[in-house]
């Protein structure tokens, strides 16, 4: 389990990282959102013993990271933000050289072969004897994503590991952490919000150095405004008239109407989509598409984090 | 040990990943050597001894080592990799230990890249070994010293030229104190004799100047250690964050 207890850090008289708490354990992958500048980075740091925290203190699998770092980063893997490499080394000179560290406890043979596995796990086998430096940004990500994978630690932290990735990469790295979430804790950090539904099953969201929101994915959906919305798509139709009788019936639910469509709000977040569905048919109407508003975690995020609550 | 020693091999191979490695060997050579021929005269001095060569190392060092020193923490900090090497499994003092003593064996091998002049001398003359043999251990050790004060500096900031200035600076302190020409200075401003010897008590000079005469004496050999220890014990303070 990763913990952190009340981590807090100032820089100067500038709180960075304000009390935040909260556990890892393995089989979740916690995507940790936040606008720049947020602390996020500044946590992660904290939590891997880069950086002592001013109060407070972080846990790996019950290891103190500042009383123990040693023993504290066994377990750990991380991906620094910007994944800083030593450029002047080919993709295998790093790797080894990262094993021989990493795995020291075991013998050359099998420091060797965790290379060899990271190197196909990551794909790099085209790129292995290049020194980092003439490298794309993808391969240069893939790098540090594997010398944080490998001696295959329980414990992962990727600081913005698919950042200046494009789609395809973006893809791979996803599939890559989704396939080790099973077994791991892993906590990234990401302002790419599909990211988040695409790889987390738990987010948290910091702002000033603070934790405003703990939970799902799918439940920080639903403060969405539109959550659960439906939009009609008629063209052609009564709309006005639609729309006055769809208020006569539905008296509690929010309806607003807009060129060609009509939005419909649920009161209280549930789901109305089957039985607006029902009406439409009973009343036989001609629309073109019935189809749930879009709730894009961008919107909820930038109500979070603009807030001046 | 398993982790300085994997440290140690990545920087030491690391100054041969680049051209730094083979330009500082030929400046070096140019220098110590061209030093000892066109301003020592050795070849004129009708002596078969590298008193001539000595003399001039501590001086050569003054650049030399600082332009190994300086990338050893200013480099890590710039790019941002002492963030990678400080979440692995290993302590500040193995990296500072691991670092060091592999830009101290590249300096050694520099020093014994210099050989050829003493085995030209003894083709021409009967140089006295022992007495070249101590003054290369002294280089050797005074070389670390060197090293181990740019080491530190090299830790306090991220970039390479402010670290080989304030290098360059400190050493040049270390030296001057104990220059002939800087001690009678001390002693015509009416400095007590035991201040100015006290004072000069702490320079390169001071201790390497008996090793070229063939002395190899504790108080000489435990004053380079004892700076060694101490800048790096200071430089793995200087990088707690």
């Amino acid at each position: 389990m990763i913990e952190s207890l009340s981590l807090t850090k100032y820089y100067g008289p500038k709180c960075v990282v304000d009390q935040v708490s909260f556990q890892v354990k393995p089989g979740e992958v916690l995507g940790f959102l936040g606008p720049n500048g947020a602390g996020k980075s500044t946590t992660m740091k904290m939590i891997t013993g880069f950086l002592n925290p001013t109060n407070g203190s972080a846990r790996i699998d019950g290891v103190d990271v500042v009383k123990d770092p040693i023993n504290a980063r066994k377990n750990l893997g991380y991906l620094p933000e910007n994944g800083p490499l030593y450029e002047e080394m080919t993709v295998e000179e790093f790797l080894r050289f990262v094993s021989s560290i990493r795995n020291s406890t075991r013998d050359t043979e099998e420091q060797l072969s965790a290379v060899e596995d990271v190197i196909k796990i990551t794909h790099l086998e085209g790129v292995r004897h290049q020194t980092i430096d003439t490298l794309s940004k993808g391969f240069h990500q893939r790098v540090g994503v594997a010398q944080a994978i490998i001696h295959d630690p329980k414990y992962l932290i990727l600081d913005e590991p698919t950042d200046g990735l494009d789609p395809n990469q973006k893809n791979e790295v996803r599939q890559l952490i989704r396939r080790m979430a099973e077994s791991k804790a892993i906590i990234l950090s990401t302002h790419i919000l599909e990211e988040v539904e695409a790889m987390c099953n738990r987010v948290i969201v910091i702002s000033d150095g603070k934790i405003l929101v703990d939970e799902t994915p799918e439940s920080l959906k639903q403060k969405h405004p539109h959550y659960n919305g439906v939009e009609l798509h008629l063209s052609g139709a009564d709309i006005e008239g639609i729309e006055r009788q769809l208020r006569d019936s539905f008296p509690e639910l929010g309806i607003e109407s807009r060129d060609n469509v009509i939005e419909i709000l649920p009161a209280s977040k549930e789901s109305i989509q089957a039985k607006i569905f029902n009406y439409i048919h009973e009343n036989s109407w001609k629309i073109e598409s019935i189809r749930p508003m879009a709730t894009p975690l961008d919107d909820v995020f930038r109500t979070l984090t603009l807030d001046p609550e | 040990m398993q982790n300085i020693k994997s440290i140690f091999k990545r920087e030491f191979l690391g100054y041969f990943r680049t051209p730094v490695a083979y330009v500082f060997l030929i400046v070096f050579l140019i220098a110590s050597v061209g030093l000892t021929w066109f301003l020592g005269r050795i070849f004129d001095s009708n002596e078969a001894s590298l008193a001539r060569f000595f003399m001039f190392i501590p001086w050569v060092f003054l650049f030399l080592v600082p332009a190994v020193g300086m990338r050893l923490w200013a480099e890590e900090k710039r790019s941002g990799t002492w963030e990678l090497l400080f979440t692995l499994p290993i302590s500040v003092t193995e990296a500072v230990i691991g670092k060091f003593l592999a830009g101290w064996l590249f300096l050694t091998l520099a020093i014994l890249s210099t050989l050829t002049l003493p085995l030209t001398i003894s083709y021409l003359g009967d140089p006295d070994w022992n007495i070249i043999f101590t003054g290369y251990f002294g280089a050797i050790l005074m070389a670390g010293a060197y090293l181990g004060i740019c080491s530190l500096t090299s830790a306090f900031t991220r970039s390479q030229v402010i670290s080989f200035v304030i290098s360059l600076v400190v050493c040049l302190v270390m030296v001057f104190l104990g220059w002939s020409v800087f001690n009678n200075f001390l002693l015509s401003i009416h400095l007590p004799n035991t201040v100015a010897m006290a004072i000069a008590n702490f320079s390169f000079i001071s201790h390497f100047e008996p090793m070229t005469l063939g002395l190899i004496r504790i108080q000489n050999i435990a004053f380079f250690a004892a700076v060694i220890v101490a800048s790096l014990s200071l430089n793995v303070v200087a990088l707690k964050r």
